[in-house]
């Protein structure tokens, strides 16, 4: 079992060269990073002009979620629809199906040694700016473990929801449409432009009903102690004596869960439509 | 014998124009046939395309349904803006968008099969990637713009109409200007895509009046970046907000012409810097 996971060690570590091959776009990524989480800082600093409180999100909290919204956005690194679709158009996923490997735990690899870098060189160092120039709340260590567990959960989750996704490149036979519904799932469902409980409550009804929100609003809700709306499912756990934080981190773990086979059904029904057109 | 560059250097300034037109108009028809050979992606894209943008109105929905205004600028005001920045899009996507891949092509060695050909680099990169999502920019933004005004009962005169056009045209030229600036960059980093990404999340936020930023964003939205002249100042113009003088009309025209010649020059210069990466 050990020797079977340590193959796929070798393309996590292809994942993280990759990723720092060009320094001058590795540090610029970070910067970028930075002036984005400020650009956001200064507009919801003008949405929230004299007011303390909007939808429930006190000022200050909103600038910390603005922080932790940072930290997890360097977590969560895919890429899988954009090298499914280009290794299809250019034939060179021929090359790695031929290998004695599994390749859905390939690519989940490849997005590992990608996220772990953008996390490690990226996330944490913008999270540390923010928490220097614009601040957070913490809420002890029970809730800083839970939301570390949680942001494990939610890269496995946006792996296997960006994978099942990129299927479709095989019946379109480009990415960009893909990537395109996938940018657009990421901005809008996951809570990662606007927290929740700003949307109107029949849309926070069905956002909460999919498991988009459990990538980014769930592991923010966690850090700040689940301060804000959590959805049905965790409501419910929380009524069988759950902890609104356990019971977050439990309704990722049941959306893994669920989308586990999701993923690997989709994989098996589109596999067989690959078709080599050169390379 | 004459070299086939040098006898088309040698014709007339007219000749080199007619045939360049030539070119580029059978370059973006074979990039059309080449578009449409992945229909069933072309025709997602277009229906996503139109979604993003909707999608970006439901962020201002969703922020105007507990707001009643934006660093002084109401929903209808900021929609106004909105469309004036996508109007400024639609000629960089339409015709332009190939230079993006310039760092690509350096990186791949693949710049070098473009070098051999005798017709201009600029040009040939360019019409590389044309994306006939550029026409809905276009409707779409023009749709915002006018319904904007609409709800605000504003005063269409011809000169508004003009100034409009002047400033539409501005915009397009700045945005090609910067995308063609960044691809010149690439000639010394080669993989240097965090500029392009800066440029779309700084345009981003030119979706809201550029005041609601500090000092140092507002400058790099007026110079370095000058996507400000792109929406913000041309918005402020023409709905007289923020007690921008009618003179700064003049200024979007002087910042495009500046901007694309400083564009050409710096990637000319770049081409001469180039050095192939190998193949």
């Amino acid at each position: 079992m050990i020797r079977r996971i340590t193959r796929y060690r070798v393309f996590l570590r292809l994942a993280v060269q990759d990723a720092l091959a060009f320094r001058a776009q590795f540090w610029g990524t970070l910067g970028l990073s930075g002036l984005s989480l400020l650009l956001s800082y200064c507009l919801w600093q003008a949405i929230y002009a004299g007011r303390t409180e909007l939808a429930g999100i006190r000022a200050h909290e909103m600038m910390t979620y603005l922080v932790v919204s940072a930290l997890v956005n360097g977590a969560l690194i895919g890429g899988t629809i954009g090298y499914l679709g280009q290794g299809f158009v250019s034939g060179s996923i021929g090359g790695d199906l031929i290998k004695p490997l599994s390749f859905p735990l390939l690519c989940f690899a490849r997005s590992a040694g990608s996220a772990g870098v953008y996390l490690l060189l990226r996330g944490i160092p913008v999270f540390l700016l923010g928490v220097i120039f614009i601040g957070v709340d913490w809420h002890g260590p029970a809730a800083t473990a839970a939301f570390l567990i949680s942001l494990v959960q939610a890269f496995v989750l946006y792996f296997l929801l960006e994978f099942t996704l990129a299927q479709l490149t095989l019946f379109t036979h480009t990415s960009a449409a893909v990537a395109q519904i996938w940018v657009l799932v990421v901005t809008f469902a996951t809570g990662s432009l606007i927290p929740l409980p700003f949307f109107p409550a029949a849309l926070r009804r069905v956002l909460f009903a999919l498991p988009f929100q459990s990538i980014f609003y769930t592991p923010i809700n966690i850090f700040m102690g689940g301060r804000m709306e959590a959805g049905p499912v965790v409501d419910l756990l929380a009524g069988l004596g759950l902890p609104p934080i356990a019971g977050a981190v439990a309704c990722q773990t049941l959306w893994i869960v669920l989308l586990i086979p999701l993923a690997s059904g989709a994989w098996r029904i589109s596999s067989p439509r690959i078709l080599i057109q050169r390379g | 014998m004459p070299s086939a560059v040098t006898a088309l250097n040698r014709r007339s300034p007219w000749a080199r124009f007619r045939s360049g037109t030539r070119c580029f108009v059978r370059l973006q028809a074979m990039q059309i046939k080449s578009t449409l050979s992945f229909a069933i992606d072309v025709w997602i894209e277009k229906a996503l395309f139109v979604l993003s943008q909707l999608a970006g109105l439901m962020f201002l929905w969703v922020i105007f349904t507990r707001v009643r205004a934006v660093g002084g600028w109401s929903l209808e005001e900021i929609v106004f803006l909105y469309g004036m920045l996508m109007l400024s899009m639609a000629l960089y996507r339409l015709v332009f968008q190939g230079v993006r891949d310039t760092g690509m092509l350096i990186m791949r060695g693949m710049l070098d099969q473009y070098l051999t050909k005798p017709r201009n680099l600029l040009l040939l990169i360019s019409c590389n990637r044309s994306n006939y999502t550029g026409a809905m920019d276009l409707i779409t933004g023009l749709a915002l713009v006018i319904i904007a005004a609409g709800r605000m009962d504003y005063q269409w005169t011809l000169g508004r109409a003009l100034q409009l056009t002047v400033f539409v045209l501005s915009g397009n030229t700045i945005m090609v200007a910067v995308m063609m600036a960044q691809a010149a960059i690439c000639f010394w980093l080669v993989r240097f895509t965090v500029v392009h990404e800066l440029i779309m999340s700084l345009r981003a936020f030119c979706y809201y009046p550029i005041t609601i930023y500090g000092a140092f964003l507002r400058v790099l939205l007026s110079t370095l970046i000058p996507l400000g002249f792109c929406s913000y100042y041309p918005a402020a113009v023409l709905l007289a907000k923020d007690g921008i003088s009618a003179w700064w009309a003049l200024v979007p025209p002087l910042v495009a012409a500046a901007c694309l010649t400083g564009a050409i020059t710096l990637f000319r210069f770049g081409q001469r810097s180039y050095e192939s990466t190998g193949s």
